[in-house]
């Protein structure tokens, strides 16, 4: 089931309705079914994944927490992340082998094999491993209730798409469910009107350009290439944050809080930080699980960058099993640690030069570094590498004169379409840059008048229902880290 | 309760911002389309509506605007004629609905739909635009819009307005002024030959000629909701230029059978009959001349009598 439908709408009234009128001990249970219904609603043969990674990891919590033992842990925890390896990655290996054996001479085929990637399954999956995780670290106690374990791994809100949750942060919320509370719930309302502006006018708008010009790449010159590849950083960020938003503001309406997945990762002002406001449910996932188990930055500092390189190098490989996401996770590590190495340097020279590196302006410029650095990463991203490394020739034989393109402000169709696209994607980014201080930003919309409020709510809700309309602009009711 | 009542708020805000911006556009300014060939839709649905005496009901596309002489029909065959034909572009979804607006015991539909229309979206596609621009702010038309052009309309509906706001008036044989406004019938003169280019004015191909599923599935329904009201429906062949057809002749009649045989309605037109030469059309494969006006009416006041419609 798909947030932007209305079989979701039906579905989420009724749930809510349900769930407040159901006794806070058995909410769980409504949990657990909505959130199969949900899930399997349109091929209930998703479940069977579902079913699978909650009995792995719930007997694997039950000897965790009985031996404590790190051997259990490691076992049921690759056990679990195997069957996402199965699904991901065997025709990856398959067409890797092929290539090699074809390449040395050999003649040796291996049939790909007909998987088909469940959606959200490196979401559950990641989300289910923190469960064991927390059981051996006593972040959280054992839980015998199956069926309360089983609503924690199957949590609707964020099965499809994250943000990835904790154990010992979400199954408390589960079991122990708060009563409703009319300001959280109007939260939860903004949120997810805002996750749906996020999605069908800002995404929407910026997807429809990146596709535009990646689609048909021979007929734009090199300034469209910076155009698509700015574009694709906008619109990821805004594809990706409308489907948190969502899902938080679902969850908030439930009483639940889930964390933030993104915190203006545009505003930082190194390629690290932006790694620590991007995602960021992903990179604590891979920091708890991963990072510190290697040694973190405990072992001196060729072994952190070798770490931060093996992080990325997994992430890509989450993304997917395909090179370019390899290559994209790699350059990201790559960028990253040279950012850390020569940082004292940088520091050094800011002392010396007698600048403060706080100051606006140098604030704005690295803002700017590192929106490029990123943006240019994201080329390897969205394309295969030949392709990525034909757009960055492209873009460096960019000149001047290739500014004064005309058709730049037909970019969106015609020039009114353009115009709105910048528009909105300028609203979103204020809008974002505000929400820094979420609470202080609900705090003054929620202190004008009702009517007020619902007034600029339904004037939003308007415009994305009529935006779903528009043809040229088909809304792609997918979002793009469902793929992941 | 106040977070249900807040809810409901913005649910019934939305509504109505969402249905004035709608009625808004469609309705104000009104008439600004009222010189064009497509809003002719509005008289003749005008007159289907006020008909409640036996009436033949012709379903197609311009076949019939630009190939019947509708006194000519009423006066051979006793009934009032209800003719929906105007323009291909609106889809044949539109005019097959629309007809159905005053369908009485008696009353005889004819479809003469031009081809195409067998083949997998040939049935279901539509101009949302052109639609919009023919029943513009006629509120009651819009009733009659099947639910699958709802989407197209919606989306068209933006563009409709800054349409609106920039329309100039329309003149010529593709406006209101070439039809007489209290009998929808053409009056402007068309006593020229057609000049044919098939570059220009495209080809007929009815090779592997098929009937698509939902057209079979809708015309169905159509026959039952017909006879359901104590009227009769038949198939009719539409005019056209011989020179434009690409595919054998034969294939016409296998679409003829098919159609009968899949759809259970009577094909009563021979179609190969109807492929005209270019002395009897004017400017377009599916266009009559004068004389080809005629020679349809005549034809199909025939084929009508043959099969025991009309006396």
């Amino acid at each position: 089931m798909n947030f932007l439908s209305l079989t979701f709408m039906i579905f989420c009234t009724i749930f809510l309705l349900v769930f407040f009128i159901v006794p806070k001990k058995y909410r769980y249970l409504v949990i657990l079914l909505g959130s199969y219904i949900f899930y399997g609603y349109g091929n209930p043969s998703v479940l069977l994944f579902l079913v699978v990674t909650t009995l792995i990891t719930y007997i694997g919590g039950l000897l965790i927490d009985k031996k404590k033992n790190k051997w259990i842990l490691l076992l049921f925890f690759f056990l679990n992340i195997s069957l996402l390896l199965l699904f991901k990655y065997t025709n990856f290996v398959i067409l890797n082998i092929n290539s090699i054996c074809n390449k040395l001479g050999y003649n040796i085929f291996i049939t790909e094999k007909n998987l088909i990637l469940p959606i959200g399954l490196s979401f559950y999956i990641f989300q289910s491993c923190t469960y064991l995780t927390s059981i051996y670290r006593n972040k959280i106690k054992l839980e015998k209730n199956f069926l309360l374990y089983a609503s924690f791994v199957s949590f609707f809100p964020t099965i499809l798409s994250g943000p990835i949750q904790k154990a010992h942060e979400l199954l408390p919320q589960i079991k122990n469910p708060s009563s409703f509370n009319y300001e959280e719930a109007k939260k939860g309302i903004m949120l997810f009107i805002w996750g749906f502006f996020e999605k069908v006018i800002v995404s929407t708008n910026l997807s429809l350009i990146v596709n535009k010009i990646y689609g048909n790449m021979a007929n734009y010159n090199n300034i469209f290439y910076i155009i698509a590849a700015v574009c694709f950083s906008l619109y990821i960020y805004a594809d990706f944050s409308s489907y948190s938003d969502m899902a938080r503001g679902i969850s908030k309406i439930m009483g639940i809080n889930i964390n933030k997945n993104f915190n203006n990762p545009y505003l930082s002002t190194s390629t690290s930080e932006f790694w620590n406001r991007w995602h960021i449910s992903l990179n604590e996932w891979f920091i708890d699980n991963v990072y510190i188990p290697l040694g973190g930055n405990r072992k001196g500092k060729i072994r952190k960058y070798f770490n931060v390189l093996i992080i990325f190098f997994i992430s890509g490989l989450w993304h997917g099993a395909s090179w370019n996401f390899i290559f994209w996770g790699v350059i990201n590590g790559i960028i990253v640690i040279l950012g850390q190495i020569i940082k004292p340097l940088k520091d050094y020279i800011y002392k010396k030069i007698k600048v403060d590196q706080k100051i606006e302006s140098i604030v704005y410029v690295k803002r700017i570094i590192v929106f490029i650095l990123i943006s240019f990463t994201w080329i390897f991203f969205q394309n295969d590498i030949n392709t990525a490394f034909i757009i960055l020739k492209n873009i460096g034989q960019t000149k001047m004169i290739n500014l004064f393109e005309p058709s730049i402000f037909e970019i969106s169709g015609n020039v009114l379409a353009t115009f709105i696209t910048f528009i909105t994607t300028l609203i979103f980014c204020k809008i974002q840059i505000k929400r820094q201080d979420e609470s202080k930003l609900f705090k003054k919309f929620n202190s004008q008048p009702e009517l007020f409020q619902i007034l600029i709510l339904s004037f939003v809700v308007t415009c994305c229902v009529f935006a779903t309309f528009i043809p040229n602009a088909e809304v792609n009711t997918q979002f793009l880290y469902f793929q992941f | 309760m106040k977070f249900i009542r807040y809810v409901l708020g913005i649910i019934i805000v939305t509504f109505i911002m969402f249905q004035s911006v709608v009625f808004g556009i469609i309705c104000f300014p009104k008439g600004k389309f009222n010189t064009y060939y497509n809003s002719l839709i509005q008289e003749k649905f005008k007159i289907l509506k006020n008909t409640n005496v036996p009436k033949i009901i012709i379903v197609s596309g311009s076949t019939s605007a630009f190939g019947l002489d509708q006194k000519m029909l009423e006066d051979s065959s006793g009934y009032k004629v209800a003719n929906l034909g105007l323009h291909a572009g609106f889809g044949h979804l539109f005019p097959s609905e629309l007809a159905k607006a005053n369908i009485n015991k008696g009353d005889i539909v004819l479809l003469g739909y031009e081809y195409g229309w067998q083949e997998d979206m040939g049935f279901i596609s539509s101009g949302a635009d052109l639609i919009m621009m023919g029943i513009d702010d006629n509120i009651e038309m819009y009733k009659y819009l099947p639910t699958s052009i709802w989407k197209n309309c919606l989306g068209y509906l933006f563009d409709f307005a800054k349409l609106k706001n920039t329309v100039i008036p329309a003149s010529g044989i593709y406006s209101r002024e070439a039809f007489d406004p209290k009998t929808g019938q053409m009056t402007m003169a068309r006593d020229y030959e057609m000049e044919y280019d098939k570059e220009v004015y495209g080809t007929v191909d009815l090779s592997n000629v098929y009937l698509s599923q939902n057209s079979i599935d809708y015309l169905k329904n159509f026959k039952k909701y017909i006879e359901k009201k104590g009227a009769s429906v038949y198939f009719i062949a539409p005019p056209l230029l011989d020179e434009s057809v690409i595919s054998d002749p034969k294939e016409f009649t296998k679409l003829k059978e098919l159609e009968e045989k899949e759809v259970g309605i009577k094909y009563i037109s021979d179609p190969v009959k109807y492929l005209y030469p270019k002395k009897w059309m004017s400017n377009a494969i599916y266009h009559c001349n004068s004389i080809g006006e005629e020679k349809r009416t005549e034809m199909l006041i025939e084929d009508m009598k043959n099969v025991g419609i009309i006396k």
